[in-house]
């Protein structure tokens, strides 16, 4: 099922949520809305589950058969594992012993079928998820969305999630729209990546694309730490991602900085931030703020020449379908 | 250490003791009087015990039959009301919700205004006793809703606040029309506290006195004005008779509430783990 929303508006009083979104989704495809909060992510989310109504646009994408997965789940309290899941296969009116089939078949998938008469107080966060997605495959929607779907895991559990949740996607083979304001957690789980800021979609590609390849500064920023230089400063003038301003965008892999006591940039700040250093170099009486992971002993006073690395992402085809 | 816990454990239920002597001291007096024994102050002499007079009476099985008619009716009124008009103050946006609190004005009102209020829409004159057959009965039970709705929404509403709207959003996705998101979401998170506004508003309706005074009717009364007549109105030989028909309105509703409170135990431990 192809998802194809069309300059969608919404505003809430005065607050221009959506302004004129546009989005197309292929069948079987895991795209993440990523933004910052209150950008309208969960709106857009509400939308197309059609809880909510557009003041003007269209959304193509089978209206009743998508079923949202809000963040925290929202199970049913007073009903068990099983009739969660069975919730809404007893709407539809489907025969018991069909029912019981297909809860038993999920329940043993998402390795619930030993909480089958437990009620969702006494599960665990990942184990609600899993009741909560499979409740809503249960009724074999056309169309899956997650909101915020890893927000409420430890750490360390999310990168398993993902890929579990992964997993199942394709393993059911269901559309989905997951929105997140976490660029890892969209990275990780995402076929195609569409970053949203100030209620638009700025760019929609692969997780590779819109990382290496962003197409403006904002979309960069958001995405991870970013080094907007001019390219004058690069010793190594290959730049694949200068803009016709003269400036580039670098990732903290892509940049190097070299010792040189010729150098003509002056380290006046360094900071260590885990995988990658900030630093503040001065040329010509300007300050520009770098991130790189190399080298890791730079020292503040040092001069400093700088040049840039491609990465393999970034020969990777791009797929820029606004 | 067993017994100093014991010690503290009575010295903590101490403030408890004035109401419990005076709860017992009234019981006490009240089954005495019932027996025949202590029936005034002035005098030593007793009299027949009040229950086998009320037990031969005629009067007094239609008095019972007749309060517990008017309390189950305006019980089941008042509930199903007043829960309707929680489920709208659910629904309802934010910012009316200061508009909706005028569902707590009959709560604040003494019962006398209500039952004047009524009384004006109920007289003989008025048009709503013109229009229902028997007037005594719909003024009472009307005055009774009037007070006890509103007290049934506050308690259910109390319950809704903390009901997640999202279940509904999720139940319509899922393919759930109204009545079974109704059955299967609200009624579990309804039905408590609508059941315990309930039986304190069965107790209050069956035994109450001011509003079947203003409004009730005299043939067959309400078992409060049965034993006010009795008591007030005829000899000091009747007054057994009224204090034992109390005893049976006390016991009636001791059962009540036991029966009650034990089928919310059995519920609590037996079918919910939320």
């Amino acid at each position: 099922m192809n998802v194809a929303v069309d300059k969608l508006t919404k505003r809430f009083g005065e607050t221009h949520v959506l302004r004129d979104l546009s989005l197309s989704v292929s069948h079987g495809e895991f795209v993440s809305v990523l933004g910052p909060s209150g950008v309208g992510k969960t709106t857009l989310l509400k939308i197309l589950a059609s809880l909510e109504n557009p003041d003007s646009g269209s959304v193509q994408c089978g209206g009743r058969n998508a079923v949202l997965v809000f963040q925290d789940y929202v199970l049913f309290p007073f009903l068990t594992v099983h009739q969660n899941v069975a919730f809404g296969l007893e709407a539809r009116r489907m025969p018991q012993r069909d029912i019981a089939a297909r809860v038993g078949r999920l329940l043993s998938h998402f390795g619930l079928s030993d909480k089958a008469t437990e009620y969702p107080a006494r599960l665990s966060a990942g184990q609600k998820q899993r009741v909560a997605l499979a409740r809503a495959l249960a009724v074999e929607p056309q169309l899956l969305l997650l909101d915020e779907p890893l927000a409420n895991l430890d750490k360390n559990l999310k990168r398993d999630t993902a890929l579990y949740l992964r997993r199942v996607q394709r393993e059911f083979g269901i559309t989905t729209i997951c929105v997140t304001h976490d660029q890892e957690e969209a990275m990780a789980i995402s076929d195609r990546i569409a970053v949203m800021l100030d209620g638009e979609i700025k760019q929609l590609g692969t997780p590779a694309t819109v990382y290496y390849q962003p197409n403006s500064v904002a979309v960069a920023r958001f995405m991870g730490p970013v080094s907007v230089l001019p390219n004058s400063l690069l010793a190594c003038r290959n730049a694949s991602l200068a803009d016709q301003s003269g400036t580039c965008m670098l990732r903290p892999e892509q940049v190097v900085l070299r010792p040189s006591a010729s150098g003509s940039l002056l380290v006046t700040e360094v900071r260590l931030l885990g995988l990658y250093q900030f630093c503040i170099l001065e040329a010509h009486g300007v300050d520009y703020e770098v991130f790189t992971s190399h080298p890791a002993d730079l020292q503040r006073g040092q001069r400093v020449e700088i040049s840039r690395v491609a990465v393999a992402f970034e020969k990777e085809p791009v797929h820029e379908t606004i | 250490m067993s017994r100093s816990w014991s010690i503290r454990r009575a010295c903590a239920l101490l403030p408890l003791l004035p109401f419990v002597l005076f709860i017992a001291a009234g019981v006490g007096y009240t089954v005495l009087q019932s027996l025949g024994l202590w029936i005034s102050a002035h005098s030593a002499e007793s009299y027949p015990a009040g229950y086998a007079v009320i037990l031969r009476s005629a009067w007094f099985y239609r008095s019972l039959l007749y309060s517990l008619w008017i309390a189950t009716v305006s019980t089941l009124l008042s509930v199903v009301l007043g829960t309707l008009l929680a489920l709208l103050l659910r629904g309802l946006p934010q910012r009316l919700y200061p508009f909706a609190l005028m569902y707590k004005i009959p709560l604040i009102l003494p019962h006398v205004v209500i039952g004047l209020i009524v009384l004006l829409g109920f007289g003989r004159g008025a048009a709503l006793g013109r229009l229902l057959a028997a007037p005594g009965s719909s003024a009472l039970v009307s005055a009774y809703v009037f007070k006890s709705a509103s007290f049934v929404t506050l308690l259910v509403y109390a319950v809704l606040r903390g009901f997640d709207l999202r279940q509904l959003e999720t139940a319509r996705m899922l393919g759930a029309g109204a009545l079974l998101s109704f059955r299967a979401l609200l009624l579990p998170v309804i039905l408590p506290p609508a059941a315990t506004a309930g039986v304190i508003v069965f107790l209050f309706s069956f035994g109450a006195f001011d509003l079947p005074f203003l409004l009730g009717a005299s043939r067959p009364a309400m078992l409060a004005i049965d034993v006010y007549n009795r008591y007030w109105y005829r000899d000091l030989s009747a007054r057994p008779a009224a204090m034992a028909s109390l005893v049976v309105m006390f016991l009636f509703s001791l059962l009540f509430v036991t029966v009650y409170f034990r089928l919310v135990r059995r519920q609590k431990h037996g079918i919910r783990h939320v």
